[in-house]
């Protein structure tokens, strides 16, 4: 019996303890501010830009506390924890998931906040804020900006006498290119002209251009139209039909690099990605390198990329934090991401500023307007809530599109049309 | 409790009725002492154990049954999860791939670590090297290897590969081919054998001079001595081997999330990685429940059948067979 007993009272510390611990006291605030807590992800230059811009907040917002919650990885499982934990970060840092929390009521609408400030969104950040809208409610104020941009060797075409790459070229002009400077030696190609478009952003770009998609505006399914197909199948002729672009298995036995790696080492004349490529091919000093807006076809079309900040539906104090992110996204706000090189900012003042422009993005002058100009072509990103899920029907469906010479395209996008279907409808 | 107290009384008495409750008086106060410490000494693993093993459990055995997306209200869905499960073509392949690696790998990895650990337990000049050498492996962190063999399987550049063009063999492009991406994860759990290959080494070593020395007499052959006592005397070892073998196996995560993602669509999939999408990129905690309770009942059960095996093929000194 007495054994029992101790066993008992052992569970019943446990429990107890366990709920104690659950349960922590929440931030008494006897100064009269308010305090918040915002969550990030990046590296430590990522970090040290935050803390100064939440400086400057501070300046304007002396009541406001804001605390930096530093996540420099497994950043979504972090905060699906803190939610699920009734924790939540009163400001998010959010990109492609924003829908996955906004549709599970883990986002607070703007919107009355948005219309009290008189905050003109697309003045502001353009199109690209509808990016963290659903349903008419706005999610998140778009923070950190930039899309899919060409970056091109220009060493490697002035070699071939070609014109670089600009915001009139079509397909033809691209493919073009690509075949004059991909070089083979003794049946081993030496220099690639054309990165292939295996990354999501990348061939999305191809069918939004021709006119096709993923979604249509209505949100139905028209990845296996006949323009997405069409798209598609120019993606996929890159690498096996003119061999202008390096197969997955071409990367592998290159010590499986990336295009961005292939490229600062000089051995690919063009590439397509975001801005974070700029410190890649910085670190190379004598490549001579520049930047273009995406290339078109039926219609302009890029990706954008960057994070948007966002305001937990947890949150006990959201007008504060819906002050914060609205001056983070400000002119003032964003400087700091300019000052130190870390970004493309959201908003498209500052894209457009004189400080952005001027910047010594690299040794050697670039056409840092690129992002600038990107901003008209940029689409609408299907970040629907099953975002994740949609990534994984694109892989596993696609893997065949990648490794197999045969493949054929329409049939795989015929299934690929079901299993999204099937992934929307249930 | 009780055990002591009987044994005591069995030693001791002709008489054990009078003396047992005599017995009881005098050890109860030494053995209540006793307890209390026991208690004390395993409080921390108890606390562990209840908190971060048995309370996740029963929670996760629970929210099997409900819908839960880890934000909002779980409701309760019956058997709609396991329904789905057993409906879901993914599943079905990461069940495949998971046996498959299991069944060749873990018997592979005995095999070839009873070879080395047998080999490394002659005496020879430098064994110690040798022994350090192929134990080494087991020190690289798995996030290391991993990436060791995205360039030891490059599909020209390879070294698997260059070594097989030496004999005119045009090798495949090992973790980006459907079949051969399977192999690749088991070259991977051989690479890390050493591990097992130390136990075995330590059980050969224990193996007692005499048994060998009396059979030498006998005449009996390197060949009947391997096998006729030393498999068996270090057979629990092998049973350890084999269930623990089997458990990691079942449960691999690490390796396929670095070299692969379990691509190409789907090939190298097993349950654990895929138990992980559906938590904690597809907000499924219902269905990541469901799938975690499958796993548990075929490691169960597989640990069962090896272990109801086991009175055939291990031996135990102290045990005497019927």
């Amino acid at each position: 019996m007495k054994r029992k007993s101790l066993l008992f009272i052992l569970i019943g510390i446990l429990v107890s303890s366990l709920f104690l611990a659950g349960c922590g006291n929440d931030e008494a605030s006897s100064d009269g501010k308010v305090k918040l807590t915002f969550s990030i992800w990046g590296g430590e230059t990522d970090k040290a830009v935050y803390e100064e811009r939440l400086k400057l907040a501070k300046e304007k917002y002396p009541d406001i506390d804001v605390e930096l919650i530093y996540i420099p990885s497994e950043y979504a499982q972090k905060v699906q924890t803190m939610i699920a934990g009734k924790k939540a970060p009163d400001i998010m840092q959010l990109a492609e998931d924003v829908h996955a929390y906004s549709s599970k009521n883990q986002l607070a609408p703007l919107n009355e906040y948005i219309e009290e400030s008189g905050l003109n969104l697309k003045e502001n950040y353009g199109e690209v804020y509808e990016n963290y809208s659903r349903d008419g409610n706005v999610y998140a104020l778009p923070d950190r900006g930039g899309s899919l941009i060409v970056y091109y060797n220009k060493d490697l075409f002035d070699a071939a006498g070609l014109e670089y790459p600009n915001e009139n070229w079509t397909w033809n002009d691209l493919l073009n290119a690509a075949k004059e400077l991909t070089v083979v030696e003794n049946g081993e190609v030496k220099q690639w002209g054309f990165v292939g478009g295996e990354w999501w952003p990348q061939w999305m770009s191809f069918m939004y251009q021709n006119g096709g998609g993923v979604l249509d505006e209505d949100g139905n399914v028209i990845i296996n139209s006949p323009e997405s197909v069409e798209a598609m199948q120019f993606v996929v002729d890159t690498y096996y039909k003119y061999k202008v672009a390096p197969t997955r298995e071409d990367l592998a036995n290159l010590g499986d690099i990336g295009g961005d790696t292939l490229f600062a080492q000089g051995k690919l004349a063009m590439n397509y990605t975001g801005f974070w490529a700029m410190s890649t091919s910085n670190s190379v000093a004598e490549l001579n390198w520049d930047i273009a807006p995406m290339w078109k076809n039926k219609e302009p079309g890029t990706v954008p990329f960057g994070s948007g900040l966002g305001v937990s539906s947890q949150s006990k104090h959201k007008e504060e934090a819906y002050k914060i992110i609205e001056f983070l996204t400000s002119e003032e706000g964003q400087m700091p991401i300019v000052d130190n090189k870390q970004d493309a900012p959201a908003n498209v003042k500052v894209l457009g500023s004189d400080e952005f422009l001027t910047k010594d993005w690299a040794a050697h002058e670039i056409n840092v307007d690129t992002f600038a100009k990107s901003t008209e072509a940029m689409i609408k990103v299907p970040y629907i809530p099953e975002w994740n899920e949609m990534q994984k029907v694109f892989e596993d469906n696609f893997a065949d599109l990648w490794l197999n010479e045969d493949a054929d395209v329409k049939a795989i996008l015929d299934k690929t049309q079901e299993d999204l279907e099937a992934l929307i409808g249930d | 409790m009780n055990t002591t107290t009987n044994s005591v009384v069995n030693n001791n008495g002709e008489n054990p009725v009078p003396e047992k409750n005599r017995a009881i008086k005098v050890i109860s106060k030494a053995a209540k002492k006793e307890q209390r410490w026991f208690y004390i000494f395993i409080a921390p693993w108890l606390i562990g154990f209840i908190g971060f093993t048995l309370g996740p459990m029963i929670a996760s055995f629970v929210l099997s049954f409900t819908d839960w997306d880890l934000f909002t209200a779980p409701n309760f869905v019956g058997l709609e999860n396991y329904i789905t499960l057993f409906q879901d073509d993914v599943f079905w392949k990461v069940v495949y791939n998971t046996f498959f690696f299991t069944i060749i790998s873990v018997p592979l990895s005995i095999i070839l670590s009873l070879g080395m650990a047998y080999l490394l337990a002659q005496k020879i000049r430098g064994i110690k090297f040798f022994r350090t050498v192929f134990y080494l492996p087991v020190l690289v962190p798995v996030v290391a290897s991993s990436m060791i063999f995205k360039w030891i399987l490059a599909p020209d550049t390879g070294v698997i590969n260059r070594f097989l063009s030496i004999f005119g063999v045009d090798g495949p492009a090992w973790l980006l081919d459907p079949t051969w991406v399977k192999f690749s994860f088991i070259f991977l759990a051989i690479w890390g054998v050493g591990g097992n290959m130390v136990l075995l080494l330590a059980a050969i070593q224990g193996v007692p001079e005499e048994l060998y020395e009396s059979a030498e007499m006998d005449g009996a052959s390197k060949f009947r001595k391997f096998f006729h006592i030393t498999i068996p005397i270090i057979s629990p070892v092998i049973f350890f081997n084999l269930v623990m073998g089997l458990i990691g196996s079942l449960q691999a995560f690490t390796q396929i999330y670095i070299l692969t993602g379990g691509g190409p669509n789907n090939s190298s999939n097993m349950i654990v990685p895929y138990l992980f999408s559906n938590a904690f990129e597809y907000y499924k905690m219902g269905y990541a429940s469901s799938i975690a309770w499958v796993l548990f009942i075929i490691i169960m059960v597989f640990t069962l059948i090896i272990f109801k095996s086991s009175s055939i093929w291990v031996y135990y000194e102290s045990e005497v067979k019927k």
